[in-house]
């Protein structure tokens, strides 16, 4: 045997036979590279989260420590000065105003003393105070109230919607007012009140209310920011409700009213509707007693109705009924009846101000009163969805 | 403190480098392996590995070198695997389904050696590698390399000697 002519031989027919490599091969190399693309981006991936983490650990260690000498040193608490930082302290918010917080304008002092919000009805009260001079000289054209924006978004207080009312405690030292704007009210542009709703995030509200008045001849403007977080918070000067609400629209007939629209918010269910009578109702003194589904009786507020016609019978009729939180409404009895509340709601007096002594009193008085008269025997059950 | 081992290839390098070498891989993986999807995934487990241990290279030079040693070691792994599941039937089948292939013969002649003998006659014949890489591919003296070309060639040969299309050729 040859041993080079055989080796040369065989290397010839092998480099003959196996001269290229075939297209699977090619093939098998480019998903081979692909695959080593992505195990070399995932290592970058992994490798740059690494040097990210330490980077941001080393940040916080250094800023951390310096961020607490820096509060030291300007003397401010090492959690207020983070709250600071990440804008939820009310120190060094522009929103810090609180309730009961007073502002002072050449010894003319303006709280807000109550906030009332459930997505339905936006109410303030307030009080004016002068501790020196009486108050007597304030003008009578119009309101405190100048201007109100919630969440940046400025509510039109112009229309008819808006109510606002003042009295003069008896030392004409100060007097106490009252300011609403019902939500759905058909004279308020739905579209801006939409937009005030939607611009509402993280369920923060902030309020910033310009107050302006004239006494003696002199301007007083007060300005009040005051950032309402708390949700689901009901107390008894702030109850702000989840903006979740139901508006029922119906026509149902009960004796001498129709009732046209209730909506029911966290806090409180708000009815309206027609009254249709034969003479006029003054004497009549109406209220409706309201049951829920497991019978539970609501009373409400005074009724507030009014005239559409000259005759003065026909009519627009309007209530609210306070409930409890955590009450969830499926349907509501509506009984109407009459010498009921208005006896002794003004018997309440300052009491009715507070929300929870308010409403024992009115179980107490309404359990006294045995002379409880209904005079329409009916009653109209409504579901609520 | 533990310092990572600089590659002493770059990855768009070690692209470049396997595209240059892919004959000789094919060449040796076809040697060893017969089926052509068996030789396709030897190539692809090699290049990977290859790539997981390239700081272990310490010179670009014995690149080829040492990525051919990966490959024999991917090549023998599957022999070994395939020897414990292949049934006497199978091989039926396998001779059914092998690459037409118009070295067929000679393909024979290199399965019918023993491993040591095949992986040395695949890098000599089909890779024309020199001895003395071929010693360091395998790990083994070049003496032993030699000793066993000289074995290698003998039986193949024989084998192929009394094959008559061989023999008229």
């Amino acid at each position: 045997m040859q041993a080079d002519n055989f080796d040369n031989e065989l290397k010839n027919k092998i480099s003959t036979i196996y001269s290229e490599v075939p297209d699977d091969i090619d093939h098998t190399l480019k998903s081979t590279f692909a695959i080593l693309k992505v195990r070399r981006r995932k290592k970058f991936v992994k490798k740059a989260s690494v040097f990210l983490c330490c980077a941001l650990i080393i940040f916080i260690s250094f800023v951390g420590t310096e961020f607490f000498k820096t509060a030291k040193v300007l003397g401010i608490d090492g959690k207020e000065a983070a709250l600071i930082l990440f804008g939820s302290s009310d120190s060094a918010n522009i929103y810090a105003d609180k309730v009961d917080e007073e502002k002072d304008c050449n010894g003319i002092s303006f709280k807000i003393t109550k906030i009332f919000y459930d997505g339905h009805r936006l109410e303030f009260r307030y009080e004016i105070e002068s501790k020196d001079a009486a108050l007597q000289g304030l003008e009578e054209n119009g309101g405190v109230i100048d201007e109100i924006k919630m969440n940046g978004q400025k509510i039109n207080i112009l229309v008819d919607g808006t109510s606002e009312g003042m009295s003069y405690c008896e030392d004409s030292h100060s007097i106490v007012g009252d300011f609403r704007v019902d939500y759905n009210d058909p004279m308020i542009n739905q579209i801006t009140i939409r937009k005030i709703i939607s611009s509402i995030a993280f369920n923060k509200r902030y309020f910033e209310i310009k107050a302006k008045s004239r006494i003696n001849n002199k301007e007083y403007i007060w300005n009040i920011n005051m950032r309402i977080s708390m949700d689901n918070v009901y107390g008894k000067n702030l109850i702000v409700g989840n903006d979740k609400l139901i508006n029922v629209k119906t026509n149902e007939n009960i004796g001498n009213f129709t009732i046209k629209d209730i909506t029911v918010t966290p806090v409180c269910i708000y009815v309206n509707g027609d009254i249709h009578i034969e003479k006029d109702y003054d004497d009549n003194s109406a209220q409706f007693i309201v049951k829920d589904q497991e019978g539970k009786e609501y009373y409400s507020d005074t009724m507030e109705a009014g005239y559409t016609n000259r005759e003065r019978t026909e009519g627009i009729f309007e209530f609210t009924i306070s409930k409890k939180p955590e009450t969830k409404i499926k349907s509501l009895t509506f009984i109407p009846c009459k010498n009921f509340i208005p006896s002794f709601y003004d018997d309440l007096g300052k009491d009715k101000e507070n929300w929870n002594e308010y409403h024992k009193k009115c179980d107490e008085l309404i359990k006294q009163k045995k002379d409880r008269q209904i005079y329409v025997n009916e009653a109209a059950k409504i579901d609520i969805k | 403190m533990l310092i990572k081992k600089r590659k002493v290839i770059s990855d768009k390098e070690f692209e470049i480098l396997i595209v240059e070498n892919k004959l000789s891989l094919y060449k040796v993986a076809k040697g060893m392996l017969k089926k052509e999807d068996i030789v396709q995934d030897a190539i692809q487990s090699a290049v990977l590995k290859a790539y997981e241990n390239l700081n272990k290279l310490n010179n670009a030079e014995f690149f080829k070198t040492w990525l051919i040693r990966i490959l024999i070691n991917e090549c023998k792994n599957i022999l070994k695997r395939d020897r414990k599941i292949i049934l006497l039937e199978d091989e039926i089948i396998n001779k059914a389904t092998e690459d037409t292939y118009k070295n067929i013969d000679l393909e024979r002649a290199i399965n019918n050696l023993d491993d040591d003998l095949k992986e040395v006659t695949v890098l000599y014949y089909f890779d024309d590698i020199l001895q003395k890489d071929i010693a360091e591919i395998l790990d083994i003296n070049e003496s032993t390399v030699r000793t066993r070309l000289l074995r290698a060639r003998k039986k193949l040969f024989e084998i192929l000697r009394d094959d008559e299309r061989y023999g008229g050729q």
